[in-house]
C-alpha cells in the first residue's frame, strides 16, 4: 500500500511540472500585453485599425490556447491517476514477490501483500522500520544492509542472493533486487526492493549439486578409468584413473575423438562402424557386457583392458559411459600361471618317469642283488665243505665273515625294499582297533623275546583311522627295538600306551634299555643311521626311517626321548585327519592293564 | 634205451643259481629226474613238445615245475599262463621260485593259478632247507592225480 506521503510526492511532482508549463505560457502572454501597453502609451498615433485587429486576434488566440492547455492538463492528470492506481493495485496484489519501497536511509515506506506473505510482517508492524531487520544477525553486524544500499545508490541497481530472516526468525534463501529511485534532479529519493523466496529452488539446486559432486567424487576416486563419449565419438568425461591408465590428462582429451586417443589404429574402423550401427539400429553387441580388448596408451604402447560400455539416451542423442580396467597385471599373472602349470605338468611327468625308473630299480634290486648274494653264500659254504678238515682257523674265520656280510647285505636289501614299498604305497586308511593290532604284534615278537624276562605294560589303546598294515609295521619296529635294546637288562620293562598332549592323542613305546645320548637324536630317524655298534646291537639303520616315513604319511609326528643306560621313549601321533575320527572314551583312557611275559 | 621219466622241470636262467639249486637237491638226495630249461621259450618247447623237443613223448606227466620269474625271451608269468591255460598242462603243480616278492608278481602269479610262491632265501643254508621242504611236500606229501586220470583230465 502506498503511503500518502509517497503519493503526494508523485502528484506534486506532476503538478509542479504542469504549473511550470502554465507559468511559462502566462508570462509569454503578459509580456506581449505589456509591450502593447507601452506602445499605446508612447505612440497612440501608431495605433491603427489593423493593429487593433491583430491584437484582438492574438488576445483571442492566447485565451483559447490557455483554455485548451488547461483541459489537456486535467486530462493528463486524470490518466496519470488511473495508471497510478492500476500500478498500485498491481504491486499490492503481487503475492510471489515482496515489493517494497525504502527511503534513502533504508526505512520501509511501502509493503505489498507478497512482502507480508514472504516475511510475515503486517504493514503496520513494519512500515517505518529499517530494512536491516530482514538480514541475519551476522550480515547485520558486518553492515551488509548498508553496503547494499550504497552499492544500489552508486550503481543504480543491486542484485543479491542470500539468507534472509522472517518475522518468526526462520530463514529463507532470497533473490533480491534493489533499485535506486531518483527524482528529475537526480536526487536519491529512495529505493525499490523486490525480494523472492527461492529456498525451494536453492534446495533443489543444492541437492542436485551435491548429487553431482557425489557422482563426480565416485567417478574420480574409482579405481577403474571412467570415460564418457557422445554420439559424435568425442570424449565428454575422463576421470583421474583414466588419466593414469591412458597417460592423457582430462584437459587434453575432453572434446577429442575417442578413436584417435585410446583405440589402436587397427580397431578404429571397427569402432566407427560399431558406433554408426548403434546410432542407426540401437543395437550394439559390445554394449552392456564385459569385454576384453587392446587399448592404446598416450606413449604409444598397447595394453589389454577389460571394459563395459553402457549407452544412455539423452533426448535425441546418446552418451556412452564406459568403465575401463587395465588388466596387464592379470594377463601377465595368467601367463605366468599358464607357464607354471606347464612347468608343473612337465615336472610331474618327470617325477612320474623317475618314480617308474625307481620302481624298476627296486625291482631289479630285489631280484638281481639277491641272486649274487645267495651265490656268495652258497659257494663259500661249498668251499668250506670241500676244504673239509684241511681248513685252517684263519680261513674258517674269513669264510664266516663272508657269511655274515652276505646275511647283513640280505637284510639291508630287504629293509630297503620295504622302505621303498612304504614310500610308494598309497595309504589304505580304515578305522582300526589299535589295541588288538598291538596285541597281535606282541604275539608275533614272542620268539624274539624268548628266554628273556620282560614285563609288558600295555595300556588300553583306542580305535583310530589309519593304515593297519603300516601301523602294524610301526609297532613291530618300535617293539622289536625295545626288545633288542633291553637285551642286557635282567628285568626288562616295555610299556606301550597313549596320552593326551595339548588335546592331541600321543602313542608311546617306553623301555628301560640302553637308551642313547640325546645329542644324536637328530640322526635317529635318518636312513642307515645307527647309534650303536653292529657287534653290540645288530641292525640296518632302516627301521626307524621307515617308522618316520609311515607316520609322516599319516600326517603325524614322531620323536624320541632317551638317556644313556636309562631307557628310551618313542612317541608318535597319527595326524589331524585321523584325530577327529578317533574314538576314545574316558573310561578307555583310564584303563591300563599289566601283562607279564 | 628206456629212460626214467622226467618228474621235475626246473626253469632257471642264472648258471650259478642253477648250480646252487641242483647242488641243494643233490644234498637233499632228491633223486627224481630233473629237466632244466634256461629260458621261457625252452620251457614252453619242452612242455608242449615243440622245437627241439618235438619228438618228446609224454606218457608220464611232470610232477612239478619250478619256475623263475625273470627269464630271457619269455618271462616266467607268461610261461605260467601258458601252462595254466592249456588243458594238457593245467594240472601240473607250478611253484614260483624267485628272488622277487613284489606285490605285482605275487598277484600276477596267483591270478594265473600258481600252486605256490617261494622267495629264494639269500642264505644258502636256508635255501637248501627250502628246497628240501619243497621236494618233500610236492613230491611226497602232496597227492597228484594218476597218469591215467591226468590224461583223461587233459582230454587227450
Amino acid at each position: 500500500m502506498m503511503t500518502a506521503q509517497f503519493k503526494s510526492l508523485l502528484i506534486s511532482s506532476a503538478k509542479s511540472l504542469a504549473q511550470a508549463v502554465s507559468a511559462i505560457v502566462i508570462l509569454t502572454g503578459c509580456s506581449i500585453l505589456v509591450g502593447w501597453l507601452y506602445g499605446a502609451a508612447f505612440g497612440m498615433a501608431l495605433l491603427t485599425s489593423s493593429n487593433i485587429i491583430v491584437f484582438a486576434v492574438l488576445l483571442y488566440r492566447t485565451t483559447l490556447w490557455l483554455k485548451r492547455s488547461d483541459v489537456e492538463r486535467e486530462r493528463a492528470e486524470d490518466m496519470r491517476c488511473a495508471s497510478e492506481v492500476r500500478f498500485r493495485l498491481l504491486v499490492e496484489g503481487v503475492e510471489d514477490y515482496a515489493i517494497l519501497m525504502l527511503d534513502p536511509l533504508g526505512h520501509i515506506v511501502s509493503w505489498n501483500r507478497g512482502a507480508e506473505q514472504i516475511k510475515g510482517y503486517r504493514p503496520d508492524e513494519i512500515i517505518g522500520q529499517h530494512f536491516s531487520c530482514f538480514y541475519p544477525t551476522e550480515d547485520r553486524e558486518r553492515g551488509r544492509p548498508e553496503q547494499e544500499l550504497s552499492v544500489a545508490a552508486s550503481k543504480g541497481r543491486l542484485e543479491d542472493e542470500g539468507w534472509r530472516v522472517r518475522k518468526d526468525g526462520s530463514r529463507f534463501w532470497a533473490d533480491v533486487v534493489i533499485t535506486a529511485l531518483r527524482d528529475e534532479a537526480g536526487c536519491l529519493c529512495g529505493f525499490s526492493k523486490v525480494t523472492r523466496d527461492i529456498t525451494d529452488r536453492k534446495r533443489a539446486e543444492d541437492t542436485l549439486r551435491e548429487s553431482e559432486e557425489r557422482i563426480r567424487s565416485v567417478v574420480d576416486t574409482a579405481h577403474e578409468a571412467f570415460i564418457a563419449m557422445d554420439s559424435e565419438g568425442r570424449i565428454t568425461d575422463w576421470n583421474h584413473q583414466a588419466e593414469s591408465t591412458f597417460g592423457w590428462s582430462r584437459s587434453e582429451v575432453i572434446g577429442q575423438p575417442l578413436a584417435q586417443t585410446i583405440i589402436p589404429p587397427q580397431y578404429r574402423e571397427a569402432h566407427r562402424r560399431g558406433l554408426e550401427h548403434f546410432l542407426a539400429t540401437g543395437q550394439g553387441p559390445v554394449l552392456n557386457t564385459r569385454i576384453e580388448i587392446t587399448a592404446l596408451h598416450q606413449d604409444g604402447h598397447e595394453f589389454p583392458v577389460e571394459l563395459t560400455i553402457a549407452p544412455l539416451r539423452l533426448g535425441r542423442t546418446y552418451t556412452f559411459n564406459s568403465f575401463v580396467h587395465d588388466i596387464t597385471a592379470r594377463k601377465q599373472a595368467e601367463e605366468t600361471l599358464g607357464r607354471q602349470k606347464a612347468e608343473l605338468a612337465r615336472s610331474n611327468a618327470e617325477l612320474a618317469a623317475a618314480n617308474k625308473e625307481l620302481e624298476a630299480f627296486t625291482y631289479s634290486v630285489s631280484h638281481d642283488l639277491r641272486a649274487p648274494l645267495r651265490q656268495i653264500s652258497g659257494f663259500s659254504q661249498f668251499l668250506a665243505r670241500e676244504l673239509g678238515p684241511r681248513i685252517d682257523a684263519a680261513a674258517l674265520h674269513h669264510l664266516q665273515h663272508i657269511q655274515k656280510g652276505v646275511q647283513q647285505m640280505g637284510r639291508l636289501v630287504d629293509d630297503l625294499l620295504n622302505l621303498g614299498r612304504v614310500g610308494r604305497q598309497a595309504l589304505k586308511e580304515q578305522l582300526t582297533d589299535l589295541h588288538s593290532l598291538l596285541e597281535a604284534v606282541v604275539a608275533d615278537l614272542k620268539p624274539e623275546a624268548e628266554g628273556r624276562e620282560i614285563e609288558w605294560i600295555i595300556g588300553q589303546l583306542p580305535s583310530a583311522k589309519c593304515d593297519p598294515g603300516l601301523i602294524r609295521l610301526v609297532f613291530a619296529n618300535l617293539l622289536s627295538n625295545a626288545i633288542k635294546f633291553t637285551r642286557h637288562q635282567e628285568h626288562a620293562i616295555i610299556q606301550v600306551d597313549q596320552m593326551t598332549l595339548d588335546g592331541e592323542v600321543v602313542f608311546f613305546v617306553r623301555d628301560n634299555g640302553v637308551g642313547f645320548n640325546m645329542r644324536y637324536v637328530d640322526k635317529l630317524f635318518g636312513i642307515f643311521q645307527r647309534l650303536h655298534l653292529q657287534e653290540d646291537f645288530e641292525g640296518t639303520g632302516v627301521g626307524l626311517a621307515n617308522v618316520q616315513r609311515i607316520i609322516h604319511k599319516h600326517g603325524g609326528r614322531v620323536w624320541a626321548e632317551a638317556e644313556p643306560y636309562k631307557g628310551a621313549t618313542f612317541y608318535f601321533t597319527l595326524g589331524v585327519a585321523s584325530q577327529s575320527e578317533r574314538e576314545i572314551t574316558p573310561a578307555q583312557r583310564g584303563v591300563a592293564c599289566r601283562q607279564n611275559q | 634205451m628206456p629212460t626214467e621219466p622226467v618228474e621235475i622241470l626246473l626253469v632257471e636262467d642264472n648258471p650259478a643259481d642253477l648250480e646252487l639249486t641242483l647242488h641243494a637237491m643233490r644234498q637233499n638226495h632228491i633223486s627224481n629226474r630233473i629237466q632244466v630249461a634256461r629260458d621261457g621259450e625252452q620251457a614252453l618247447d619242452y612242455l608242449f613238445g615243440r622245437g627241439a623237443y618235438s619228438d618228446r613223448v609224454s606218457e608220464y606227466p611232470l610232477k612239478l615245475v619250478l619256475l623263475d620269474l625273470k627269464l630271457p625271451k619269455v618271462d616266467g608269468l607268461e610261461v605260467l599262463r601258458a601252462i595254466k591255460s592249456d588243458p594238457r598242462t593245467k594240472m601240473i603243480p607250478v611253484v614260483i621260485l624267485t628272488s622277487s616278492v613284489e606285490e605285482k608278481d605275487l598277484i600276477g602269479s596267483y591270478n594265473w593259478g600258481v600252486n605256490s610262491y617261494i622267495q629264494k632265501p639269500v642264505d644258502f643254508e636256508q635255501f637248501r632247507e627250502t628246497v628240501k621242504q619243497l621236494h618233500l611236500y610236492w613230491l611226497l606229501v602232496n597227492q597228484a592225480p594218476s597218469a591215467i586220470a591226468f590224461l583223461a583230465g587233459s582230454g587227450t
